[in-house]
């Protein structure tokens, strides 16, 4: 099992939105999987619907209000679940970050359920304030999306940075790889960033795909679901996430075999 | 060193940072035991014109101890079980596996290391490709590296007598293409010894 953090210095990358939908497609892949919803704006809430926002969660579980499994969200997927991060009025942000920060409240929760899923996906702010620092020193790898922007690409090493400061407290957690989102290949700016990306960072560090901007995504936000629930067959977009979900297990080693029987047969 | 463009970024610190941070692909052992002699078979044909090697992207999760040593010689002498044992060892011993199994062209194991019996994930995949196996072989012998389960598994194969068999070798650490030739003709002579 596994337990990997989707993390970004900059906000609207697109975090919630490849946290959201790796879930979706682990899921389809056959893993078992948990979506944990850190971010105190509900992000993952947010962007499926209002009784997911409005549900109890993560905060509420750190408060000692509800039980673990009490904060967790079944879903229609039968191997996708959902912890959202509850909730949390304005006033209590502060409180909810030092509860995670200075009470290492998190790795509590994580240990109660640490069997009972194939993956942990942990959904963070964005920055790198004490929820996602901590996020990241109980993660096992991080993914981080890079929005296919200068400003953004400017900021990619601050990431790097913050995952050595944590090797060196002696943090095991790695970086797994670097998504290119909304990339626009017709536009000589973005494109040029994501050329800049792949001149920049070992091959095996990013993906053979990258997600583009798409209204796909937009639609899907508005539905409130993962992209690969919006048709049959689902639209082309989903290939490219799945496809990157298959390069994470793999680069993560996880296991669905032992778990869910052995690999089908096409024919026998 | 600075540098004009979208990223701004001094390349050099970067890469350390990368070095120190990233997953990196687990490496491949660049150094392999020397082979053992392998009979050579009996028309001293080399099998290897067949070679559909894949090398894996990912290498299977491996244990840190060293590889053994390859033992002596390989004689394939004796009953056809004891032939299949010191090819077995031998195998896991070339390729700094954990497991090898040989079975027959309708999936039945003729041997196996103790280890395989203790990975029925590994070798269900196996079996799982072999069942599909009559579709499209055509060839009479040959090997390939198969990647799955989180591993890299060996296959090769030779005919004799009329059918074929199989040689996997499971948690290979050593997926090279001589590797594998060897394993191939080494397959074919311990299925043969007992008619030279």
């Amino acid at each position: 099992m596994g337990t990997l953090a989707v993390a970004s210095q900059k906000g609207g990358v697109g975090k919630t939105t490849l946290a959201l939908n790796l879930s979706y497609a682990f899921a389809e892949a056959g893993l078992s999987t948990l979506l944990i919803d850190t971010d105190p704006q509900g992000a993952v809430g947010l962007s499926l619907s209002p009784s997911v926002a409005k549900r109890r969660g993560l905060a509420d579980c750190i408060a000692g209000e509800v039980g673990v499994t009490d904060a967790i969200l079944a879903t229609k997927h039968p191997r996708l679940a959902l912890m959202p991060v509850g909730q949390i009025q304005p006033k209590e942000v502060a409180a909810f970050s030092r509860a995670i920060v200075e009470g290492g409240r998190l790795r509590p929760v994580l240990d109660a359920l640490h069997g009972q899923y194939d993956l942990f996906i942990i959904d963070t702010p964005c920055g790198f304030g004490g929820i996602t620092v901590e996020a990241l020193r109980n993660s096992t790898h991080v993914v981080s999306p890079i929005l296919a922007e200068p400003i953004v690409l400017r900021s990619v090493p601050q990431l790097f940075e913050m995952i050595q400061s944590l090797v060196e407290e002696g943090v095991t957690t790695r970086i797994v790889g670097l998504v290119i989102t909304m990339l626009q290949s017709q536009d000589p700016n973005s494109a040029n960033v994501a050329q800049e990306l792949r001149r920049m960072f070992p091959p095996e560090l990013l993906f053979d795909v990258d997600i583009p901007r798409h209204p796909i995504f937009l639609e899907a936000t508005s539905l409130g679901v993962p992209v690969g629930l919006l048709g049959t067959p689902p639209p082309p977009v989903t290939h490219l996430i799945n496809l990157i979900a298959s390069e994470i297990s793999s680069r993560m080693q996880l296991d669905r075999t032992t778990r869910h029987g052995p690999q089908r047969t096409l024919v026998d | 060193m600075a540098r004009n463009g979208p990223s701004w970024i001094e390349t050099d610190r970067l890469s350390s940072l990368v070095e120190l941070t990233a997953w990196r692909r687990p490496a491949l052992a660049t150094e392999r035991p020397s082979a053992a002699d392998v009979p050579v078979s009996r028309f001293g044909v080399t099998h290897v014109t067949n070679a559909t090697i894949v090398t894996p992207r990912y290498e299977a999760p491996t244990s840190q101890a060293p590889v053994p040593p390859v033992v002596g010689r390989i004689a394939f002498e004796g009953e056809l079980e004891a032939r299949l044992e010191r090819l077995l060892k031998w195998s896991v011993s070339m390729l700094g596996a954990t497991a090898a199994f040989v079975t027959d062209d309708e999936g039945l194991v003729m041997a196996a290391t103790d280890e395989t019996a203790l990975e029925p994930a590994a070798t269900t995949t196996v079996e799982v490709f072999l069942r599909q196996w009559s579709a499209y072989a055509s060839r009479p012998d040959g090997f390939f590296a198969l990647r799955a389960d989180g591993r890299t598994h060996v296959v090769t194969w030779a005919q004799h007598a009329g059918r074929t068999y199989f040689l996997v070798v499971s948690g290979a650490r050593h997926d090279d293409r001589a590797s594998a030739a060897q394993l191939s003709e080494a397959l074919e002579s311990a299925l043969e010894s007992n008619e030279r």
